[in-house]
């Protein structure tokens, strides 16, 4: 038990002696910034956030994380926003695929058509959350560019394919 | 013992492919809030062909015509015209599978085919000055003639431009 004390105190004297208070909040005030700033400076693919268009106009009525939700009204696949990304970006890990396709979906709040891409997210295992089957604008196999049913995966890196996201590209006018 | 691992392992086998499906359709499933009526066909939507171009094509050809030569889908943008330069280069552009099969009438094909040569559109100045525009009649006649040996045609088409001195960039051959 002696030694047990002992112990400590001398550890502890010897934290005293060697810091000091203001050090450890300038060195954990340091470790903050960084840790805010590493986001900004790190090397992150940011592709997928670029593909994010911008929100309907008229309200944009829905939870993302419910197959009911008006844009994926013609979605085949696992809902990005419920695996680690949005309704609009990719989760951290996965690639977007460029090559996709495209259908329209009309958005209750204002009765417009707007044209929705549905990318595929790769390069992990199905993310097997919210799983979605809805074929409003889809068309059959031999319309390959109007399918849902594809692994639209075939435009990225690696052909697992993990999620779905629905991005507003326009009006259908 | 070994009857129990038996039957598990059946069990596991027979369940594996229903854990790799992407997702079962499901027979209850209704239409999305606000997209309960059947959608418009295209080919009656009268959308313009910049929205057609979107709608049915822009998928693969992405969205000015770059494509995606990784994965065979050739570049069209500032080269698409040159196929006008050459015999059977304008007829391509309808039989192609792309546009043939697509889901536009012939009025909208001829349409987009237009908007797509345009100057200022994907064809960036690589059309002949002076193209006549294509027509629902023209669209017509030469869209249900199947291309036998699309590779093969294609690279004749490309090889004649090259005769005419004009430079091939490497992604219009995927």
């Amino acid at each position: 038990m002696k030694f047990l004390d002992r112990f400590f105190e001398r550890s502890s004297r010897q934290v005293a002696n060697t810091t000091g208070r203001r050090h450890f909040i300038a060195k954990f005030g340091s470790l903050v910034a960084v840790g805010v700033a590493a986001p900004v400076l790190l090397p992150i693919d940011r592709t997928s956030k670029a593909l994010a268009a911008g929100a309907p106009s008229a309200g944009d009525p829905g939870d993302p994380t419910s197959c009911d939700y008006w844009r994926y009204c013609s979605v085949d696949g696992f809902l990005c926003a419920c695996c680690g990304g949005s309704a609009t970006t990719c989760p951290p890990g996965t690639e977007a695929s460029q090559v996709t396709w495209i259908g329209t979906c009309r958005n209750p709040a204002d009765g417009i058509d707007y044209i929705i891409s549905y990318n595929d997210c790769c390069g992990k295992n199905s993310c097997n959350q919210c799983a979605c089957a809805r074929n409003d604008s889809e068309e059959p196999l031999y319309r390959p560019f109007n399918n849902n049913d594809i692994n639209w995966c075939l435009g990225t890196k690696s052909n697992l394919y993990h999620c779905t996201v629905s991005i507003i590209k326009g009006v259908a006018i | 013992m070994r009857s129990t691992i038996c039957i598990l392992t059946l069990a596991l086998i027979i369940a594996s492919p229903m854990g790799e499906a992407r997702t079962m359709p499901n027979p209850n499933q209704k239409p999305a809030p606000g997209n309960e009526t059947q959608q418009t066909p295209i080919h009656l939507a009268n959308y313009s062909p910049a929205v057609n171009y979107q709608l049915q094509c822009l998928g693969c050809h992405l969205t000015n015509g770059e494509g995606a030569p990784r994965h065979d889908i050739p570049m069209m943008k500032g080269f698409v015209g040159n196929f006008l330069k050459v015999e059977g280069g304008r007829e391509f552009l309808i039989r192609v599978p792309g546009a043939s099969l697509s889901a536009l009438s012939n009025q909208q094909l001829a349409e987009l085919l237009n908007w797509m040569l345009r100057d200022d559109g994907i064809a960036g100045g690589s059309a002949p000055k002076n193209f006549k525009p294509y027509t629902e009649q023209e669209v017509e006649t030469n869209r249900g003639v199947m291309i036998k040996d699309l590779i093969g045609h294609r690279q004749n088409l490309i090889e004649q431009i090259r005769n005419l001195n004009i430079d091939i960039p490497a992604d219009v051959i995927p």
